[in-house]
């Protein structure tokens, strides 16, 4: 044991002494909330504005009564543009194009064709084409309803379904994508965090030319092993922590509320969250390790590990996404755990069986990891980096 | 004592080291010696357990490496051909760990500590970090990490390359005063002076095998040579690789 307290006072003492890491650490945390916050700022900005739209009508003339209508519900003239907004619409070029015969048409009873002219894969337009869409649409009934009228139907006859929607969804679970986001940065920071400090204690310990006379020492590699998982977990759990309480602490500045949700954070949450970073820690902690020690050198374990840096984020999208998937998949470490987290965030209760059998999983393949790469030190080619 | 029986080692289809056996006993100094690329560097991971021989075994004061690595290796100091530094660690702490993973705890470590540095007169430099630690300060870390537990076998890699006269001479003075107190020492070096001026025996070896053994003066009269540099280029039959 006393030999093992030795490893790790090694271990911590190299690791927290390292600027480098220590720095990388620490831009982890901080680059998370405030990426969320910038890109939530800007959709709160967008999403409560509904801001007056900028089209150009072409024959307005023939259909002064349409656009009369459609000007009312804020769709106005280019020509009438203001100057701060004008260069941004003269680009997006929405033309609406009314016929000369419209008038003539109309009075026959017959269909008229307007035209909209727009680009429709520029998502910034999305919401403003809609919005024309429906107006015309409506336009249109409204008319239609008149001719009705006119020659005493009931204009109902026209309209034998309606469907009335009641959205059971509450502030909190309209949260979804955004929480899901949150857990997302929470696991990010395991990986990006202890990354360098992973790599300086095993590429990089092989580059300074010491690994090959530890491992002649009598000690087994399984106790090396663990004493580098043991500092490189503190480094990616403490981050992790910092992260979700960063994150936690953001979220309640923003004026979420104007998006319609709302987020729960109580300190159950907290301490629910913070239970699952630790078997997540080691994870992150191993799994990068284990692919650094087949590096040569630190820029090549870099390589390696910036592809294991994307798995907190494929891992839970990929289960997300698969379609008629095992029920099992739910619980595997990081699908699992964004699961959970989630589902916490939203503000509903703990699902105890996930949460074991995800932890138990990630603990299970951690371990294995841990056998199977001091196993690996014990082999000739990666304790001489042959290939 | 240190030993090797008919030890071979192919990697892929080059053969590195081929039927070696030699013996390095207690108080005296072996060296090997050998051109670049001769097997000298394999041999001695094969003793250290790092590398698996294909055939033969080798043996540190008669416990097998292969069978119990880390029992076997509890009686050895290494002297890598590599100075090693953990340069965010001070010259203290990196000579501590390897105590430490020799078992060394407590009051016993820190004497140990102590000793070795007043030893190695390397008090001043114990507590800064090895960061730009010149090559002979890193010479001395290695060696105290070598030493401090106090092994009965001490095996050194071409141990004075890069040093200046001082750290070279203070090296020396060590490992005679090691062999006087009956410690076994095995080096491997192809620098002749160092050689004939330090070693007991000396075990030529050249392309894998073991060409000749004996002490200096054996070596000469075998190659009917009056310097120990020409009864080596004559005994291996080439003067590939020799450096002085």
């Amino acid at each position: 044991m006393s030999v093992f307290k030795g490893l790790v006072v090694k271990e911590f003492r190299e690791a927290f002494r390292d600027r480098r890491a220590i720095m990388a650490a620490l831009f982890a945390v901080v680059s998370g909330p405030l990426i969320m916050a910038a890109v939530f700022m800007f959709q709160i900005e967008e999403a409560i504005e509904t801001k007056d739209s900028y089209i150009e009508y072409v024959g307005a003339e023939n259909a002064p009564k349409l656009v009369e209508f459609l000007k009312a519900k804020q769709i106005l003239s280019i020509e009438n543009v203001p100057e701060k907004e004008a260069e941004k619409w003269q680009k997006r070029q929405v033309v609406l194009t009314i016929p000369e015969d419209f008038s003539e048409n109309m009075s026959q009873g017959k269909t008229v064709e307007i035209t909209l002219k727009a680009d429709y894969s520029n998502k910034n337009l999305g919401t403003t084409l809609k919005h024309i869409e429906g107006i015309i649409a409506a336009y249109s009934s409204q008319v239609g309803s008149v001719r009705l009228l006119m020659r005493g139907i009931d204009p109902r006859i026209t309209q034998p379904i309606s469907i009335t929607v009641q959205d059971t969804a509450t502030p909190e679970s309209k949260s979804g994508l955004l929480m899901g986001i949150v857990g997302m940065f929470i696991m990010m920071a395991l990986f990006t965090a202890s990354m360098t400090a992973s790599i300086d204690t095993s590429a990089g310990e092989r580059e300074r030319h010491s690994l090959e006379l530890i491992l002649c020492q009598p000690v087994s590699t399984t106790k090396i092993v663990l004493s580098k998982v043991a500092c490189v977990s503190v480094y990616a759990a403490i981050a992790s922590v910092l992260t979700m309480f960063a994150m936690t602490f953001t979220m309640t500045m923003l004026p979420l509320e104007k998006l319609g949700i709302s987020i729960v954070v109580d300190p159950l949450t907290m301490i629910i969250i913070a239970a699952m970073i630790i078997p997540l820690a080691y994870l992150a902690s191993i799994a990068q390790l284990f692919f650094a020690y087949r590096a040569k050198s630190f820029k090549e374990a870099q390589s390696y590990l910036s592809m294991i840096l994307i798995l907190p984020m494929l891992v839970p999208m990929a289960i997300t996404f698969m379609p008629h998937k095992p029920e099992w998949l739910n619980n595997l470490p990081l699908a699992g755990h964004s699961i959970i987290m989630e589902e916490l965030y939203k503000g509903q209760s703990l699902d105890v069986m996930a949460f074991v059998l995800t932890n138990i999983a990630t603990i299970v393949i951690s371990v294995a990891m841990t056998f199977l790469l001091a196993k690996s030190l014990r082999s000739e080619k990666v304790v001489l980096a042959l290939n | 004592m240190l030993k090797v029986d008919n030890l071979s080692k192919k990697f892929g289809d080059f053969t590195a080291v081929e039927s070696i056996s030699f013996e390095a006993k207690d108080g005296e100094i072996t060296g090997i010696l050998g051109p670049n690329g001769a097997g000298k560097t394999t041999c001695l991971r094969i003793l250290y357990g790092l590398l698996k021989a294909n055939t033969g075994a080798a043996f540190i004061d008669k416990i097998n490496v292969d069978e119990s690595p880390l029992e076997a290796r509890k009686s050895l100091g290494i002297f890598p051909d590599q100075f090693g530094m953990s340069e965010r660690l001070t010259a203290r702490e990196q000579v501590e760990y390897f105590a430490q993973m020799h078992g060394l705890t407590g009051k016993a470590l820190n004497q140990a500590l102590d000793r070795v540095m007043s030893d190695l007169d390397m008090t001043e430099i114990a507590d800064r970090k090895t960061e730009g630690f010149s090559q002979g300060q890193r010479m001395k870390v290695t060696l105290a990490q070598a030493l401090v537990h106090r092994p009965q076998n001490l095996v050194l890699d071409e141990p004075t390359r890069g040093l200046d006269v001082m750290s070279t001479r203070l090296l020396r003075e060590q490992l005679l005063a090691l062999k006087a107190q009956g410690h076994c020492i095995l080096f491997s070096s192809h620098v002749m002076q160092e050689v004939a001026a330090l070693c007991d025996k000396v075990i030529v070896v050249a392309k894998g095998r073991v060409v000749a053994q004996g002490s200096p003066q054996e070596l000469c009269d075998l190659a009917g040579k009056e310097q120990l540099e020409d009864a080596f280029v004559a005994i291996i039959g080439s003067d590939e690789g020799v450096a002085a």
